[in-house]
């Protein structure tokens, strides 16, 4: 195939690959980060399954075991017999539902608080490069610890209890808001702060009247979020922090009792309240976004 | 049913049920009673205010949007009620242009130009994006027709909007259509590559015979480039006629109650955004009038 | 009559005084008034006293510096600690992996912008989804230990379901972001559905899914310990193992190796997604 219907410019831009076809895409120009990163994750892939430990089971029979299982757990749920062994009243499993969004909430309203002061360091707009730099690598250390860790060193440092689990999970809530938060801060536009400064404002007062109301929005989104991950935290973490709540019971029905209609009904409870949680952030994301 | 044109429509009409809570009537309509036809190298341009329909209009010919009333002939055929595999070839020879140019931006221009070959490709080859090497040279013709042969392997996102608008051209050629529908082609564009689009379009008019419709927004343009004009207003053809019927008197009556669109026509300026900076006598103007 | 009719003139005239600024530093104070009543009346229902857990943090800090310093007999435990943290890091990148190429093909099919035609298929699509990523990983854990027993894998089965809810998610949202225009331009040309979906869809979705899915493997090397905790396996086991026999110093190894892992894969992610922009 020729090239000379085209002007010289462009045949001297068209490129060929090896066999001779024409290129889509100029060889030297292109990116091939997507394909590298692609590649490297399935390479890593193939060497865990090749590494892994798949225990003694019949794969085949587990399989189908695990099937039926999930059948019983999400199709026939059950506190009473005959599926159920009676373990659980619904007396126990709402309290338990409730204690859990409890530490939600206070975990969510307590790291809201103590990452606004600290995005407010973090953010390079706002505080000085060593400051900000401080901050960020604090927090970046902090969010790479698991949340279970965290959880575990709380209740042998300062004893079972509500406060351990809260602890834990708040920790890691603060580090990935402190960064949500102070991304925001980061993008606010310079010329509203500077125009405040210029007229005299202390920082307190730029914080309150330009930093905060022009990312309000943004602030309680991130929240919202942080909420709803905060409560899988809760269940997740519940069974080790001796803080009681849904999670424990959870642990209780599947790992003690072996009793998969009663985790089926913890289950819903957990979905239940999960699926509220997103409805209210999303109703309650969209009516301040409106709002504002 | 007149089969000698090549785009007959008639009677054209799309209404929206209203699903919203308060929003009144059962129905809004959109667009109603409109009948035109267009010939072979015909070049037409819509304009209206914002809101008339001009948009709903052009996308009902292709049936982009389902249009609830009328009848649409393409070349001597009723595409009204096509099946899909059927509008699919339709598709093909009617080509589209965009305002906002609609690239995929991640791919290289040439990637874009060769998307208009799509509805010729079988599902995997189109997929996967195998194109035989006729179709990626005549791909780099295009290109080199509307100067950007040098550009080929520029990503989208890296290209002006004179430039991606001519992308946009070369990927409707590649389709080999025989309509091109031109929704406000140069509504983003700046003055010079205004008169740039406007000029590519007019030639393929001239020298391929492909019939363009045109939605546009300044008045001016359509008088200096148009064979043939029709006003919308409200979802109703209001009027059609050359550019030398289409008196101030008249456009005045397309936009009626539109203060910033007229002003375009009394001032008489070259593009939108210019004439954007003279609202005071074009005001001035329209009020003496009335 | 006459105090209706004064209210009624009173009102056009107080309106203008409770200005705009008097109503949002009102509506501050209320937002305020509840989260402090939300927050003690939490703290009632699970026994929470701010007060002690605040108190305690620095006594739990100077316990942590104390007991976690790595000793030199504990660096024994180091090739082994580092062996199950890579394998930790290897399960999180296989089961995010396996949850994208099962979650692609769904997600495409039941986002708004480029999804099937059937509003229902959709709608059932993002239910399944939903239902996946809420419930709790322990249950998941839980299920599975039954059948598959305590192993690596049964690890990795827990982590994958768990993954696949939640990529659906970020998958979904991204389909559903990506903009119209050329879906439409490419519609227009004649292209087939699976047409549109490879040259428009994907194109335009490709960066954000790939920094998703490099998202996931941060997040569940997170999730990966806890599951570990109950399969047996990784870096949740050992650490757990080591704390709970009270041998603090191969627990601070753990920690610190953990550290530093994240550290590094949130870097190497970083790099890979600025050159993907």
């Amino acid at each position: 195939m020729t090239t000379a219907s085209l002007t010289k410019g462009t045949a001297g831009t068209l490129e060929r690959d090896a066999r001779g076809r024409i290129r889509l895409t100029s060889a030297r120009e292109r990116n091939l980060s997507v394909q590298i990163t692609l590649l490297v994750l399935c390479a890593l892939t193939v060497v865990t399954f090749v590494r892994m430990g798949y225990g003694t089971v019949d794969l085949l029979a587990a399989t189908r075991q695990a099937l039926a299982d999930f059948g019983a757990m999400m199709f026939q749920p059950a506190l009473d017999p005959p599926f159920g062994a009676g373990h659980f009243t619904w007396q126990t499993v709402i309290e338990s539902a409730v204690v859990t969004v409890a530490v939600t909430a206070i975990c969510t309203v307590l790291s809201a608080i103590v990452s606004f002061f600290l995005a407010l360091v973090a953010a390079q707009n706002l505080s000085s490069p060593v400051a900000s730099n401080v901050v960020k690598g604090f927090v970046a250390i902090i969010r790479s610890i698991p949340t279970i860790l965290w959880v575990l060193v709380f209740t042998v440092a300062i004893g079972l209890g509500s406060e351990a689990a809260v602890l834990g999970i708040s920790f890691h809530s603060i580090a990935y808001l402190t960064k949500s938060y102070s991304e925001s801060f980061e993008e606010i536009d310079e010329g509203v702060i500077e125009a405040l400064r210029a007229s005299g404002a202390s920082f307190w007062q730029v914080v309150f009247q330009a930093v905060t109301p022009a990312t309000i929005t943004k602030l309680l989104s991130w929240t919202f979020i942080r909420l709803e991950i905060n409560f899988t935290n809760a269940v997740a973490v519940g069974a080790f922090a001796g803080a009681g709540g849904i999670g424990f019971q959870l642990y209780q029905a599947g790992s003690r009792y072996y009793n998969l209609h009663e985790v089926g009904v913890i289950v819903y409870v957990c979905l239940i309240v999960a699926f509220v949680l997103e409805f209210v952030s999303v109703r309650l994301r969209k009516r301040y976004i409106l709002n504002d | 049913m007149n089969g000698t044109h090549l785009l007959d429509i008639r009677d054209l009409g799309k209404s929206y049920e209203a699903r919203r809570r308060g929003a009144g009537e059962g129905t809004a309509s959109a667009l109603s009673g409109v009948s035109f036809t267009a010939d072979a190298g015909e070049f037409i341009t819509v304009i209206g205010p914002s809101g008339a329909g001009k948009s709903t209009l052009l996308r009902s010919i292709n049936r982009l949007i389902e249009p609830t009333e009328g009848a649409i002939t393409f070349a001597g055929r009723d595409i009204t009620h096509l099946g899909r595999s059927g509008l699919r070839e339709v598709h093909r020879e009617i080509a589209m242009i965009f305002q906002n140019y609609n690239l995929v931006y991640r791919l290289t221009a040439i990637q874009n130009v060769l998307h208009g070959r799509l509805g010729y490709k079988n599902a995997l080859a189109g997929s996967l994006g195998l194109y035989t090497e006729e179709e990626k040279l005549r791909a780099f013709e295009l290109l080199d027709e509307v100067g950007l042969g040098e550009f080929a392997y520029r990503r989208a996102d890296q290209l002006s909007g004179g430039q991606k608008q001519r992308v946009g051209i070369a990927r409707s050629l590649m389709q080999e259509p025989k309509i091109m529908l031109c929704d406000e082609p140069i509504a983003s564009l700046d003055p010079k590559s205004s008169r740039m689009v406007m000029e590519i379009l007019r030639r393929l008019t001239r020298q391929r015979g492909i019939t363009c419709i045109v939605n546009l927004h300044q008045v001016d343009f359509a008088l200096e480039y148009s064979d043939r004009i029709i006003g919308l207003r409200a979802g109703e053809k209001v009027f059609e006629g050359t550019p030398e019927q289409a008196t101030p008197e008249v456009i005045r009556g397309i936009y009626e109650g539109q203060m910033d669109e007229v002003v375009d026509v009394t001032v008489g300026a070259v593009d939108a955004d210019v004439a954007g900076a003279a609202p005071l006598a074009g005001a001035g103007a329209v009020g003496g009038a009335q | 009559m006459s105090a209706g009719q004064a209210v009624a003139g009173g009102a056009p005239r107080q309106a203008p005084d409770l200005s705009w600024f008097r109503r949002r530093q009102l509506r501050t104070i209320a937002g305020i008034v509840a989260v402090v009543v939300v927050f003690e009346l939490c703290s009632l229902i699970c026994n929470f006293s701010l007060g002690y857990a605040l108190g305690s943090i620095p006594a739990a800090f100077a316990w942590m510096l104390q007991n976690f310093i790595p000793t030199v007999e504990s660096l024994a435990n180091l090739p082994m600690v580092i062996e199950q943290t890579v394998s930790t890091a290897l399960d999180s990148v296989a089961a995010t992996v396996i949850a994208a190429v099962c979650g692609i093909v769904f997600s495409v099919m039941g986002s708004t912008s480029i999804g099937v035609e059937c509003a229902p298929v959709r709608g059932a699509i993002r239910a399944v989804a939903s239902i996946f990523r809420n419930i709790p990983m322990i249950a998941w854990a839980l299920l599975l230990l039954l059948s598959f027993k305590q192993n690596e894998f049964t690890g990795f089965l827990a982590l994958f379901l768990t993954t696949f809810g939640q990529l659906m998610r970020f998958f979904l949202d991204t389909f559903d972001e990506i903009p119209a225009g050329p879906v439409e331009a490419l519609r227009s040309c004649g292209a087939s559905y699976w047409q549109v979906v490879f040259q428009a869809g994907l194109p335009l979705a490709v960066a954000d899914l790939m920094s998703w899915m490099l998202y996931m493997v941060e997040t569940n090397i997170r999730s990966a310990t806890l599951i570990g905790l109950l399969t047996g396996t990784g870096i949740g086991f050992v650490f757990n193992l080591y704390y709970t026999s009270f041998r603090y110093d191969t627990a601070g190894l753990v920690i610190i190796v953990t550290i530093v892992f994240v550290l590094a894969i949130e870097a190497i992610s970083n790099i890979a997604r600025r050159s993907m922009i």
